[in-house]
């Protein structure tokens, strides 16, 4: 016997309307070119691993305090804190002067910051000119297969002459040359006139790794010319590394600025600036001990500072750590 | 012997560069007159008259009294000229002299070794004692007493051929078999070798001691070659080669001393002490004929063509033959007062009479030296401790330099009984070092020796001062300090550069215009402005940085040096040179008992400095100013006057200087205007300060005695004299 | 049979195992670097010296004295000048300046290796008549400074230089190996953490100010340590003096080292044949010291070479808080002096030159004897 329910039932013209339970789904040409995760920004990569880093934060806390520092007490300083008082020579720290005076009277505490506004400022300029310079020559260097070969012997010849005697002489040429020139420009000249050659040869070797990457070969064999090469392709993979060097670089200057002035080719004697200060202290050091802690405590600070966030953004910036 | 040395008690100067502002082109032209006159319309040797032709006058008044019975009168009319010098014509603002207390603690026996205001002397180590541990208040006292009742007077009789003899009559005792010296009843334990400290090496022309000048050499070669003569512990001059002498006065007003040499001084060679020969008069002679000779640029020969008869003449001679082309060896050396009668009588001639001849015995151009070893090494001969020839106390064995030189005594020298140590070991001491390093190395047994120094405000406290605070430098608290009187040394003076022919500057705001060049070189000319500087400068505020607290005990406001030379007055006392030239002082001043010695003057006028006197400088100042401007040398636009000084590297000094010559302004009420050029280097200092003259006052130099006679010092700023130099001319 | 035959010339066996080692890799390579340097010696010469010409012949006489001399007779003042200038190498017999490609010359001759006679002194200023001269291979110059032969000075200085580089360079490696190796094993760790924090403060600290710092802390015979009597200032008769600069360099020098190792243990540890032991199961401390370490150690050790001759090129700031003899202070005394020694200048560039070139190729060569996967074939 038949089951007249079920036949009527799968008869039952309702049959359509099951059909209508399923909704087709659209047809997208271009569904097969989106990418569900979330885009790769490398910035932004950047970002999330370097504040996850401790060093990082210890590092940010203090370059803020650094330029806070900078900032707010210079503008504190009493009338008078530069000018020599024999009468507070190598006076103590005291309620009136937190960290005594220096050789001459001054205010230490004060002389300090404002000096080290200063010599951040030089450093600054001439780190910039160091890595713009060596930038640019590092990669024809290493892109240039003749230029390589000169320019190692260029290397070698410099760096084996003692940089004591280039400084020296340096110095008395400006000083016979240009005795017009203010000495911080000429401090400037003495530290850019060899330290862009570290630079370049780092640069250098970076670039001779990554010319024979594939698509370095594939541009040089599309024809593309050797400086847009330079530009758009090179220069953007080295960008990060050029700047973990900047940030080691140039508490590098500030004391190279101090070794300078102690071998008398620096900023004169009196200036207000972190080297010249220390340099002073050195003298004094086993009476007035803190003429020389103090400058140098802030000096410390400073690298320890740009330190931690060389080596945070040198993490960072490694894409291999973006996980 | 001119010392053109940076103050002691400087911290460390931290290292030079090679920039120097040295003139590429030094070329001298000596016909044309400098610019500077030829703008003021007078020439150089005018000019040089009008500033120093009083002086001159009043100087040559006491220099032509030689007679060695009237000393008397002749100090005295040397007073008169250092007066009028300092105080009339106003050419020098003298404010310090080496000599004072210093509290000393050390390991040997005091009062023993030689003893001189002058000379080489100072340095030597024949007849230092070392003991064992540090000298007690009670044995230092002892030994005082010993010394100064144990004078014996040098022997003046002549023997039977007229000489009188230069023995030694003061002679220290010898250690006794038991190893003790024994002196004043106290006796010590002898240490066979001393360490000290030493803060420079040697120089350039090292061990030519016939050429050199520095101190930091002398004070080496002054252990290895003995002279004629040197000084006992009382300053006497007794012989060292020589062992005695005869003075005849001749016709012509020249003077022949003979000496007589010992048979046993020997030359031995500094590298193994191996003998060479035999130090005989010839020797002597050799040295003065190289020293004479143009040919070796001997800085030392001014003083021997001032001493000896026909030295000058042999000395132009040799010029000339050099200017010709001829061999400056060749010419004819008997005109000069040097001869060697025998191996072993020497006769030296002098211009007129000397009575200080002997003094300036004790001068290296007068070192004997042997023409067979010169000839020997050629130009070798000086340039290190290898090559010379030793005849004195010790040799110098081991030299590292800027670490430590050790010298051995020479067992071939002849008063080797009176040389107690067997090892005399220097060590360097860098300038990074503080104030306290040399007594930390004291207390930890690295040297013998310290002096304490008024920095060291912990050091000053434990041995000077004490814990109640009653020490003073002259008598210290702790009972193994003692307070040593340094006699003798420089004295240091500010000038005048009349004619500047350079003016360089670090610091482009300070330069001057043609016209402002011109106003300071005639401001210069008038006394009263120089009188200004004079009464103006606070030099005891300036010295306080170098001596705190003991500031006077330097002060010094005349040239000669205190404690160099005594002359007995009419009323039977002998009294120092200085002490003349005070009396002179408050009888043209209007005032009594003043003393230009400044710790004497503290002690009887009760402060130090008589001489600073703003209110006296402001009228000197505008008195100045009124006489040039009535005289249409200058307008009133021309002032203040800029007046170029070379300011103090150091920037510790500098704020005593800058708030010193700060009150000068103020006092001068707008008539100067004071400019601190700066040096940026050791040799742009040195450059500035003695060579390019790149100053209009100065304080960078002084002068050290030759010989015991004021004409050591005043004989400098004569028209021709030896520091005019300095003043331009 | 004919034993001739047999029997190969000795000579020519030798002379075939010499001309095999021309082709040996190692050997040719070795040559050519060795001529590359010597190019770049000369190279070096030949600036050195221009530099130097580039000051002024006042620094070589003393101008006052001149100016003294000339006050009387400018013939004598000129002739006297000439002579110190010959003296210093800048003006011939007769007083005309010396062109700088002669100079050059002359003294790339004094350095070439063969026996040669230098004059060194006259029996005047004419300078006709020579009195003593010097003989030898290598002439280096003659120092006025420090009046002996550049060779000498720089022999008898660097025995100390020698013997410090010596024990800071074992004291360093001693102290910063375990260090890194301690701090690579767990990237992150306490004992990593610690390790950074230490590596960043040592980093910071002035290297001079600390040098002084430990000078006073250590030397002082009433401070902390007077019981050690290190002594404030180097003293060859206590060997104890030595501790405190050596120490100072150690502790700075630590820093450098630790943060290399760590990072090369890393770099091995990360890769494959680690992994493949571990899971082979080797124990953590196997893996580390006998497999790891060997291959990290070959970057590492291709710096000892450097850095012991460049420390025996001496720190100048140790020499000279310590005043230890050394060869630290040459260059620096010899640029600032009053009159420049130039002979000492060029020689020690030579010399620190030579040095520098010599410890690269070493370790070169040692990173080549170590790593196998370095082959010296031209490509």
């Amino acid at each position: 016997m038949e089951n007249v329910e079920n036949k009527q039932v799968l008869e039952n013209p309702n049959d359509q309307n099951l059909d209508s339970l399923f909704v087709p789904v659209k047809i997208d040409e271009t569904e097969s070119e989106h990418i569900a995760a979330e885009p790769y920004s490398y910035w932004k990569a950047v970002m999330r691993t370097f504040i996850k880093r401790p060093a990082a934060i210890f590092g940010t806390i203090s370059f803020t305090i650094l330029i806070l520092a900078i900032i707010i007490i210079p503008f504190f300083a009493p009338e008078g804190y530069d000018a020599s008082n024999t009468a507070l020579i190598h006076a103590a720290p005291s309620a009136e002067r937190i960290w005594g005076s220096d050789l001459m009277g001054r205010d230490l505490f004060f002389i300090c910051f404002v000096g080290l506004r200063k010599s951040l400022w030089l450093a600054l300029i001439s780190s910039a000119i160091n890595i713009v310079v060596g930038t640019l020559l590092g990669l024809a260097w290493g892109y240039f297969k003749k230029l390589d070969r000169i320019m190692i012997e260029v290397y070698n010849l410099i760096s084996n002459v003692p940089s004591l005697l280039l400084y020296m002489l340096l110095a008395f040429i400006l000083a016979n040359s240009f005795p017009e020139m203010p000495s911080e420009a000429k401090l400037i000249i003495s530290l850019t006139c060899t330290g862009w050659l570290g630079i370049a040869l780092f640069v250098r070797n970076q670039t001779l790794i990554i010319t024979n990457r594939e698509y370095n070969v594939a541009s040089i064999t599309l024809g593309t010319p050797a400086f847009r090469i330079m530009m758009k392709n090179l220069l953007p993979y080295l960008l990060p590394i050029i700047i973990t060097q900047l940030s080691l670089l140039i508490p590098g200057m500030i004391s190279s600025e101090v070794s300078l002035s102690y071998f008398g080719v620096g900023l004169p004697v009196t200036t207000v600036s972190v080297g010249a200060v220390l340099n002073n202290g050195i003298a004094q050091f086993t009476l007035y001990p803190w003429e020389l802690l103090w400058p140098a405590a802030v000096l410390a600070f400073v690298i320890f500072t740009f330190y931690l966030i060389g080596l945070a953004l040198s993490d960072a910036m490694d894409p291999k750590k973006h996980r | 012997m001119k010392k053109t040395l940076k103050l002691l008690g400087l911290g460390a100067i931290l290292a030079a560069s090679v920039v120097s502002c040295g003139p590429t082109n030094s070329e001298v032209d000596l016909t044309e007159e400098p610019e500077i006159c030829q703008k003021l319309g007078i020439s150089q040797k005018d000019l040089e008259k009008e500033i120093l032709g009083d002086y001159t006058a009043k100087y040559n008044v006491g220099a032509a009294i030689v007679d060695s019975t009237r000393t008397l009168e002749r100090y005295k009319a040397f007073a008169e000229a250092e007066y009028d010098l300092i105080y009339e014509s106003a050419i020098i603002v003298p404010w310090l002299s080496q000599s004072g207390y210093s509290a000393a603690v050390s390991k040997t026996v005091p009062y023993q070794a030689g003893k001189a205001s002058y000379g080489l002397t100072a340095d030597k180590y024949k007849n230092v004692v070392v003991t064992n541990e540090a000298m007690t208040k009670e044995k230092r006292a002892a030994v005082k007493a010993a010394y100064d009742s144990g004078a014996q007077a040098m022997p003046i009789t002549a023997d039977s051929e007229g000489f009188i003899s230069l023995a030694n009559v003061n002679a220290n005792p010898v250690v006794g078999a038991d190893g003790k010296y024994t002196v004043g009843g106290v006796s010590f334990d002898t240490k066979k070798t001393l360490n000290v400290s030493y803060a420079s090496d040697v120089g350039k022309a090292k061990y030519n001691y016939l050429t050199n000048t520095w101190t930091y050499n002398s004070q080496k070669y002054t252990n290895m070659v003995d002279g004629l003569v040197e000084n006992d512990k009382y300053g006497n001059i007794v012989g060292a080669i020589a062992t005695k002498y005869k003075a005849v006065t001749n016709a012509d007003g020249s003077q022949t001393w003979t000496f007589k040499l010992r048979n046993d001084a020997k030359w031995v060679k500094n590298s193994d002490g191996s003998e060479y020969g035999v130090v005989k008069a010839g020797d002597f002679v050799n040295s003065i004929k190289y020293v004479l000779n143009a040919l070796n640029a001997s800085g030392t020969a001014s003083i021997v063509t001032g001493l000896l008869k026909g030295a000058e003449e042999y000395n132009a001679a040799t010029l000339a033959a050099i200017e010709a082309g001829q061999d400056a060896n060749a010419v004819d050396f008997s005109g000069v007062g040097a001869k060697a009668v025998d191996d072993f009588t020497l006769e030296l001639t002098t211009k007129v009479e000397t009575p200080y001849f002997l003094s300036s015995l004790t001068y290296s151009p007068f070192l004997p030296s042997s023409a067979q070893y010169m000839a020997e090494v050629g130009t070798k001969w000086g340039e290190d401790e290898n090559h010379i020839l030793v005849n004195g106390a010790f040799r110098q064995t081991e030299t590292t330099l800027g670490s430590k030189l050790v010298f051995t005594k020479n067992d071939k020298y002849y008063d080797k009984d009176h040389v107690y140590i067997d090892t005399l070991v220097q060590k360097f001491i860098d300038g990074t070092a503080g104030p306290d390093t040399n007594r930390k190395r004291y207390e930890a047994g690295e040297v013998d020796s310290f002096t304490v120094s008024a920095k060291d405000k912990e050091g000053w406290k434990t041995y000077v001062t004490g814990e109640d605070g009653t020490g003073t430098q002259r008598d210290p608290a702790n009972p193994n300090c003692n307070g040593i009187l340094s006699s003798g040394g420089s004295t240091y003076i500010g000038y005048y550069n009349f004619i500047r022919q350079n003016w360089k500057y670090n610091d482009n705001s300070l330069r001057k215009t043609d016209e402002e060049r011109v106003a300071t070189a005639q401001a210069l000319r008038n006394k009263n402005f120089r009188k200004g500087f004079l009464y103006g400068l606070d030099v005891l505020h300036y010295l306080s940085q170098y001596k705190p607290g003991s500031e006077a005990e330097w002060l010094y406001r005349s040239y000669t040096n205190r404690e160099l030379t005594y002359a007995t007055d009419t009323d039977g006392k002998s009294k120092d040179y200085g002490e003349y030239v005070d009396e002179v002082y408050n009888r043209k001043q209007g005032t009594t008992g003043v003393s230009l010695s400044g710790i004497k003057n503290a002690e009887t006028a009760g402060n130090s400095d008589p001489v600073f006197d703003a209110s006296k400088a402001t009228k000197y100042f505008s008195d100045a100013k009124k006489a040039l401007i009535d005289s249409g040398t200058l307008k009133e636009s021309d002032f203040p006057i800029k007046v170029d000084v070379i300011a103090d590297m150091e920037a510790t000094t500098r704020a005593y200087e800058e708030e010193m010559y700060s009150k000068l302004e103020t006092a001068s009420n707008g008539v100067v205007d004071i400019q601190l050029n700066v040096p940026a280097s050791d040799d742009e200092n040195q450059d500035w300060g003695s060579i390019s003259n790149n100053y209009d006052f100065s304080m960078w130099s002084g002068w050290g005695p030759d010989y015991a006679d004021p004409q050591t010092f005043l004989h400098t700023m004569i028209v021709g004299g030896d520091m005019v130099e300095q003043l331009g001319f | 049979m004919d034993t001739t035959l047999k029997q190969e010339n000795k000579f020519l066996v030798a002379l075939k195992k010499v001309g095999r080692a021309f082709k040996n890799q190692t050997f040719l390579y070795i040559v050519k670097r060795v001529l590359s340097s010597l190019f770049t010696l000369v190279l070096l010469v030949a600036l050195v010296t221009a530099l130097i010409r580039l000051l002024p012949d006042t620094k070589f006489y003393d101008v006052a004295t001149y100016k003294k001399i000339a006050g009387t007779s400018k013939v004598m003042a000129n002739r006297w000048r000439s002579m110190q200038l010959f003296l210093a190498g800048r003006a011939d017999a007769n007083g005309n300046p010396v062109p700088v490609l002669y100079s050059i010359g002359r003294y790339i001759l004094n350095i070439l290796p063969y026996y040669k006679t230098i004059p060194q002194s006259w029996t005047d200023y004419s300078c006709t008549t020579v009195l003593e001269s010097w003989t030898g291979f290598v002439y280096l110059g003659y120092s006025k400074s420090m009046s002996s032969y550049v060779t000498n000075v720089i022999a008898s200085r660097m025995g100390i230089s020698f013997r410090i580089s010596l024990y800071t360079i074992i004291f360093s490696y001693l102290f910063a190996v375990p260090l890194g190796i301690a701090m690579a094993k767990k990237p992150g760790g306490t004992v990593d953490k610690i390790g950074n924090v230490f590596i960043v403060l040592n980093y910071a600290i002035p290297g001079l100010v600390f040098y002084l710092v430990m000078w006073d802390v250590l030397g002082n015979a009433n401070g902390a340590f007077g019981w050690a009597n290190f002594g404030l200032a180097y003293d060859e008769t206590r060997p104890l003096t030595l501790v405190p600069p050596i120490f100072c360099i150690v502790f700075l020098g630590i820093p450098g080292i630790s943060i290399w190792v760590r990072r090369f243990m890393i770099d091995e540890l990360s890769s494959d044949y680690v992994k493949f032991a571990r899971s082979k199961g080797l124990s953590e401390n196997r893996i580390m010291y006998t497999h790891v370490l060997r291959n990290a150690m070959v970057p590492l050790v291709r710096n000892i070479p450097a850095t012991f001759l460049g420390a025996i090129i001496g720190s100048y700031y140790v020499e000279k808080i310590w005043t230890i003899p050394g060869t630290g202070l040459l260059l620096v005394k010899a640029l600032q002096g009053v009159t420049p020694d130039i002979d000492l200048i060029e020689g020690l560039t030579v010399i620190y030159a030579a040095i520098s070139m010599v410890s690269f190729l070493l370790g070169d060569l040692i990173t080549i004897l170590f790593d196998p996967r370095i082959k010296l074939e031209s490509n």
